[in-house]
């Protein structure tokens, strides 16, 4: 096994045995469960909020349980994804793990890279997972459901999850602190939601790839080519930036 | 060969100065102290030379720039992943750092059993400090380097593990070359045969123990207590062509020859004619703590 490769087997294991799996997997797996149900009930829920007086809410549709689903994906796992790939970096600075590794010779650039890679590949299965589980969690409420959009809704949220990743991956690299670094990546998240409103960015920039994941719920034939080329290009200089950033930062341990 | 080496290295932060103008070289072989006092600049030193912070100015090299020599370090506090066992640990150690793969396991084994840890099965993140101390030397091993790199390496263990590990820097004379930091000083001349003293950021004697001495201007003595009148014991030393300085202190006389052989001889034929009695007679090795405390004394 060449050295990059028991790197990239500690990364993973490390995924598997800390509480970054559990921080991800069990939030999402909820979600995925809960979410066809939820969206089953939401307007009897509904109805018995609003009272008798209201009028009555039409019954639920298959695309309501990937709304749901869609939801969650734009509001929850995008911090979950962020809390995690803070520490990656700035928290192995933090308790001088790296530094025996570092001091040894092994290349910060790898460094930053195969992390970067076990998080964004990681993050990709365990949406495009939880988008299936959605998918079968359904199909017994809606046996009518389509699969197409589990395809979609994976393929608009995987440079979303990249650029995320790469982005938080900077962060950690230039800030020492794993909450600064999650903080930071936090507040450009909110930045890009918070310019959804705008159509040219919507339209030529990763800002288009959150209304994107509305739309891959229904085949709205809207183009992801700029929003998701946009996404890699800025994905691979925040990569970049970061690998510069932890090349000029200095170790001094725990 | 030169294994290790600093040229004019300077470190300087806002408004302090962590390391001036350090100008070291490590020869390949060599056990090598590196003393002073907290904050002496000692880390800095070491933490540049093997590129884990920049230099503001200067540069180092490791073994002339060669890149197939193997460099481990253990920090003075070393972090570990405390989900893996200790045999995972050096596993992963020794694959990153691409050790030879034949010797792994065995090496591993050997120094798992080193660390008193073969029989832990427990994740490192439930390990007692002493236990993550013996494992970080292990670590350090575990790739058979050419230089090893150890920050403070007895400072967090027990009388016991202290000695286990100055024995083994000790059994490591002559397969590696060893560089150590350290403000015990009684560790430092106990392993090392070559020293460098780091005061307030500048390096203030290099060399052996001998030339350290030299630097200090302490030199090996005899020391004579004297019953009786030491003056006129002094004095009659003082003559004797072997005599290179004496000075008297209370009922002591304190006396720098350059042959302490026949000193030793004629001394206490001097004490019996001038009918002074001997309360102690010793000969004095200063100490690196002699040494470090002349050298520094005043500037503290």
């Amino acid at each position: 096994m060449s050295a990059d490769q028991t790197f990239l087997r500690k990364e993973l294991q490390e995924y598997w045995y800390t509480w970054r799996m559990r921080l991800l997997v069990i939030p999402v797996i909820f979600l995925a469960l809960t979410g066809p149900v939820l969206a089953y009930f939401a307007p009897e829920i509904l109805s018995a909020a609003l009272g008798m007086q209201s009028e009555p809410l039409p019954e639920a549709v298959w695309q309501d349980v990937y709304h749901q689903w869609v939801g969650n994906l734009q509001q929850i796992v995008p911090f979950l994804l962020i809390v995690i790939a803070a520490g990656a970096i700035a928290g192995e600075c933090a308790t001088g793990t790296i530094i025996p590794i570092v001091a040894g010779g092994y290349s910060r650039q790898r460094i930053v890279v195969i992390k970067y890679v076990v998080q964004t590949v990681v993050g990709i299965i365990v949406i495009a997972v939880g988008t299936l589980i959605t998918w079968a969690a359904g199909l017994p409420l809606f046996p009518d459901i389509a699969f197409a959009p589990t395809l979609r809704i994976t393929a608009v949220a995987a440079p979303l999850v990249a650029l995320l990743v790469a982005i938080t991956t900077l962060a950690s690299s230039a800030i020492s602190s794993t909450l600064g670094a999650a903080g930071a990546s936090i507040a450009v998240y909110l930045g890009i939601s918070g310019l959804t409103f705008w159509p040219l960015a919507r339209e030529w920039t990763p800002v288009g790839l959150l209304p994107l994941l509305g739309n891959a719920v229904t085949d709205s034939g809207a183009s992801i080519v700029w929003p998701t080329i946009s996404s890699i290009a800025i994905s691979i200089i925040c990569v970049v930036a970061a690998i510069i950033a932890f090349e000029h930062r200095e170790l001094s341990g725990s | 060969m030169i294994a290790a080496e600093f040229n004019s290295v300077s470190k300087r932060y806002k408004t302090t100065v962590a390391l001036d103008d350090l100008s070291l070289s490590v020869p390949e072989g060599a056990i090598f102290g590196l003393v002073g006092q907290n904050g002496a600049g000692k880390s800095t030193a070491i933490r540049i030379l093997l590129g884990l912070i920049r230099a503001s100015s200067g540069s180092v090299s490791l073994f002339g720039g060669a890149g197939h020599k193997r460099v481990s370090f253990l920090p003075d506090v070393p972090g570990f992943y405390g989900w893996m066992t200790a045999r995972q640990y050096l596993e992963f150690v020794a694959g990153v750092h691409g050790g030879p793969k034949t010797e792994q396991r065995s090496r591993i084994d050997a120094l798992l059993h080193l660390a008193n840890l073969t029989d832990i099965k427990t994740p490192i993140g439930g390990y007692s400090r002493g236990m993550k101390q013996r494992l970080g030397i292990a670590q350090a091993l575990v790739t058979a380097p050419d230089l090893l790199v150890l920050d403070e390496p007895t400072s967090a263990l027990d009388p016991i593990g202290r000695l286990d590990v100055l024995n083994l820097m000790m059994e490591l004379r002559g397969r590696t070359t060893i560089l150590f930091s350290s403000h015990i000083l009684e560790d430092v001349e106990r392993v090392a045969d070559q020293f460098a003293i780091l005061h307030r950021a500048h390096l203030i004697a290099n060399g052996t123990l001998a030339q350290i001495r030299v630097t200090a201007g302490i030199t090996p003595h005899l020391e004579i207590e004297i019953l009786g009148d030491p003056s006129t014991f002094a004095s009659v030393v003082d003559q004797q062509s072997w005599a290179n300085g004496v000075e008297v202190k209370g009922t002591t006389v304190e006396i720098r020859t350059i042959n302490a052989e026949l000193a030793m001889f004629q001394l206490p034929r001097i004490a019996t004619d001038l009918e002074c009695g001997i309360a102690r007679f010793a000969n004095v090795e200063p100490s690196l703590e002699d040494a470090f405390v002349a050298l520094t004394r005043g500037t503290s």
